[in-house]
């Protein structure tokens, strides 16, 4: 019989926005439940630009907040692409800076700077992504060549 | 040409693939720098190793009992053999006779007590010869930790006693009958005479057995039960008959296997020894109702020199270990194959 | 004189479970464990195994025995959470999208197992057992070759050092306890992870309805005779393919819900006894081959963990080594298994014996014994 039997075509009805469900359910599920690390940096600008903050307390939704100092940085474990983040400077009377982003969803880790934020300028945050094993092995090496370590001398005459 | 199409039909297609498969292993092998003359002795090594607890699946097949998955059963009164023979003292031909010698009558007192339990279940008698085998091999497993055992090669140093999950026969009666006679060509090759020609005394005196009057009665029973009981032949004996047989022959194929392999392994090694050897017998062309001693030969080696060609070559080419994965597909594969072909007997 | 027939009918229809009771009972005490401690892990524990125990509700009822295959809806529960824990889902969206991506690989594999099924009739349980061994070679290639290679993996960090293939161990912290911890009620000195009793609950619910559907009522009749069903007009062949299908799927989002407990994946073993401790414990709640009810599965699970608690330690205080009584306790649940199925079997052919001495007006039999 042709599709356009009313039994079968209900069939193929219930059938279709079973899949359709499906689909929506999954990416629903999807972009509400990604996780994203969000790094928080507090360095100033080595060229001078903008300072690092001297004492902070920052939080992002309803994480427990964390105190920075300069050149700390921690990182916050997030849900979901929308968050808010609040910065207080804990200087006297300084102004608490509560923003809104967004987190792209295919970004693991995105860098915020908090210093460059108090500071006005933008972006203050940026995608992020770890160094390998071998590049932060490369970085350690480069390290060693600029900064050479001192050792005690051999031991054996 | 009808012929030849019933007679591949009849040994299946899965089988002949199995066979193509082997033989290409074998040519490819010196092109992937693997020698053919070690990987010939690996071959034959184990092949004597595996036959005849292969061979021991044979009587309960031709009984109509299914493939026997609770070997372990026998498996488990060799291993009593074995160790009491090492706790003994016996060493060389002594060791290896005397441990057949005390594992024959455990193998027996199992058997029955098995078989006995198998004729009250006829049907998924498969899947309670597993459980029966699991169940026996982790009883003995406390067993083998309690066990007044005392030879120090056999128990745990720092305590003083319970016995090694792995024990050397090293100085007892290691390799005793692949070196016997053994036949060297070169540096690479060995042949294991003694083993051979063991594993061949083993088959020949079954199948004279099976051409025998308790043979045939076996068989009758096996592949046509309302015919044998118009003999007067009862078929629950005919059933314990085999399960002993089968129990006593797979005690001596855990020793033979031992010897060649040089360690006797307890608490949970035994516990999945059966699927081996069920998928070579499988592989050999028998069914689930129906072995022959061809079977077990042409089984057993096909399906060991799958497990040592496909390592060396099969890695060489893809330079990966795909070895473990290729077994588990072909083994169990081919037991799928066989358990899930509509025989012509029916149950 | 039918009192007396009744305590031993009773008896011999429940004697596993009285077996393990009385084990159980005394092995309670020689352990030494507190009762608030063995109290608070079987609440964890059934929360943790209950879902897996009732995906072999159907097949059963169908006739088809313990389906062992449901290792294949196990396997592709782990998938699920592979690719969850890739794309860094986490917490209970993590395990919603794991049960999604697993559903179409259980489903295939659920099909596949029935029609492997439907060929072996009359050996469905050994069949299905070794099935499960082949399709953990097809997983194996699967995620220990192709993933990472052929199929792209997104986070070095759950793949081998060598470039392909999954971590013999998946940390799930993504997804740890998010079920359980959903929705935890304390009472008292216990914690109970109050949302995976409720998915639990939906599921017995899902079940009882099941029954009374056409298709569950087709099931049952299988169950009792194919042939009979067959001539009712029952599609016989294709309503036990569902039964394992439906079982497949069960055994994935049990499969999910107890890894997410665990809160880590051992990727190439969590799978290997899921069958056995499933069928363990729903005989040992006294179900048998071709009869299983929802009581059955709480009961068992119940008691088998139970031993499966007090047993190692009881084994350490008598003699000294807790291996021992990891053994002893293996070796009761092997033994468990395999009288039950003695029992179920014997019990067929009595019954199956007696019915063919009604027929023939209570001559005696002829014919060899």
């Amino acid at each position: 019989m042709s599709k356009l039997d009313p039994k079968k075509a209900r069939r193929w009805a219930i059938r279709a926005a079973l899949g359709l469900l499906y689909v929506v359910l999954a990416v629903a599920l999807f972009v509400t439940g990604r996780g994203h690390t969000i790094l928080v940096d507090n360095k100033a600008d080595p060229a001078g630009a903008f300072p690092a903050l001297k004492a902070a307390v920052v939080s992002v939704d309803r994480q427990k907040p964390m105190e920075f100092y300069p050149g700390d940085r921690d990182k916050f474990i997030v849900k979901g692409q929308r968050h808010v983040l609040r910065v207080k400077p804990l200087a006297p009377g300084a102004q608490e800076k509560v923003v809104e982003f967004r987190v792209p969803l295919k970004e693991d880790m995105t860098l915020v700077s908090i210093s460059k934020l108090m500071a006005g300028v933008e972006p203050w945050y940026e995608p992020f992504t770890a160094p390998t094993a071998q590049e932060r092995a490369a970085e350690r090496a480069a390290a060693d060549l600029e900064n050479p370590v001192e050792t005690f001398g051999s031991f054996s005459p | 040409m009808n012929r030849l199409k019933q007679a591949v039909i009849d040994f299946g297609w899965p089988r002949i693939i199995i066979f193509l498969f082997v033989v290409a292993l074998f040519i490819g092998a010196p092109f992937v720098n693997v020698r053919v003359d070690s990987s010939f002795t690996d071959v034959f090594n184990r092949f004597g190793q595996n036959a005849v607890l292969v061979l021991a699946l044979v009587p309960m097949v031709q009984a109509g009992c299914g493939l026997n998955f609770g070997l372990p059963v026998g498996i488990i009164a060799g291993l009593l053999g074995s160790t009491l023979a090492m706790e003994f003292g016996l060493v060389g031909w002594a060791g290896f006779l005397g441990a057949i010698g005390l594992a024959i009558p455990f193998a027996a007192a199992f058997g029955f007590a098995y078989g006995v339990l198998l004729n009250k279940v006829k049907g998924e008698e498969m899947t309670i010869a597993m459980y029966v085998g699991f169940s026996i091999v982790t009883f003995f497993a406390i067993l083998w930790l309690l066990l007044p055992y005392s030879s120090p090669n056999m128990v745990w140093g720092y305590a003083g006693r319970g016995l090694r999950t792995t024990i050397t026969l090293e100085g007892y009666w290691g390799r005793i009958l692949n070196d016997f006679l053994a036949v060297r060509i070169g540096e690479n090759f060995q042949f294991p005479t003694g083993m051979i020609l063991f594993v061949i005394l083993l088959t020949v005196l079954t199948g004279i057995f099976f051409r025998s009057k308790t043979g045939t009665a076996m068989t009758a029973v096996g592949s046509n039960p309302d015919f044998a009981r118009a003999g007067g032949v009862s078929a629950d004996r005919m059933r314990l008959t085999s399960v002993v047989l089968s129990t006593v022959i797979g005690a001596v194929g855990i020793l033979v296997y031992q010897q060649s392999f040089g360690f006797i392994q307890i608490y949970n090694a035994p516990l999945f020894m059966a699927f081996p050897a069920v998928a070579a017998l499988l592989i050999g062309g028998a069914s689930v109702n129906k072995a022959s001693m061809l079977n077990v030969i042409v089984g057993t080696f096909l399906f060991q020199s799958i497990l040592t060609m496909t390592p060396s070559v099969i890695n060489s080419v893809l330079q990966t270990d795909m070895s473990e994965v290729i077994r588990i597909l072909i083994s169990n594969g081919m037991i799928l194959y066989a358990l899930t072909r509509k025989t012509k007997v029916t149950k | 004189m039918s009192k007396t027939f009744d305590v031993r009918k009773l008896l011999a229809d429940n004697l596993v479970v009285v077996i393990f009771l009385v084990i159980t009972a005394f092995a309670v005490p020689v352990s030494g464990l507190s009762a608030q401690f063995i109290i608070q892990e079987l609440l964890t524990r059934i929360g943790r195994n209950a879902f897996l125990v009732f995906s072999l509700l159907l097949p059963i009822m169908a006739g088809m025995g313990i389906n062992f295959g449901m290792v294949l809806g196990a396997m592709a529960g782990e998938i699920g959470l592979i690719v969850a824990v890739d794309w860094g889902i986490l917490g209970v969206n993590g395990l919603a999208l794991a049960a999604l991506v697993g559903m179409p690989v259980a489903v295939i594999l659920g099909w596949l197992a029935g029609e492997v099924l439907n060929r072996a009739k009359g050996r469905e349980m050994v069949t299905g057992y070794i099935l499960g061994f082949f399709m953990d070679g097809v997983y194996q290639l699967i995620v220990l070759y192709m993933m990472g290679s052929i199929i792209p993996i997104r986070s070095p960090a759950i793949t081998l050092s060598r470039g392909y293939g999954i971590r013999n161990t998946l940390g799930l912290d993504s997804v740890r306890q998010s079920l359980d911890t959903l929705l935890a009620v304390r009472i008292g000195p216990y914690v109970l992870p109050m949302a995976t009793y409720i998915v639990i609950a939906f599921l017995c619910l899902f079940i009882l309805w099941f029954r009374r559907t056409k298709l569950g009522q087709d099931m049952r009749a299988i169950g009792q005779d194919q042939g009979v069903s067959h001539s009712a007009g029952i599609a016989v062949e294709r309503t036990r393919i569902i039964a394992i299908v439906i079982s497949t799927v069960l055994a994935m989002i049990g499969q999910i819900i107890f890894l997410q407990n665990m809160g880590n994946m051992a990727t190439y073993n969590a799978h290997k006894q899921t069958g056995f401790f499933a069928a363990a414990a729903l005989l040992v709640g006294g179900a048998s081959v071709s009869k299983a009810t929802i009581p059955n599965v709480f009961v068992g699970v119940v008691l088998l963990h139970l031993m499966y608690i007090v047993m190692p330690r009881a084994g350490a205080q008598l003699f000294g080594q807790a291996q021992i009584g990891e053994f002893f306790r293996d070796a009761l649940s092997y033994a468990a298994i395999a009288m039950a199925l003695v029992i179920y079997a014997w019990r067929k052919r009595a019954n199956a014996e007696k019915a063919r001495a009604g027929l023939r007006g209570g001559q005696a039999a002829g014919g060899a014994k």
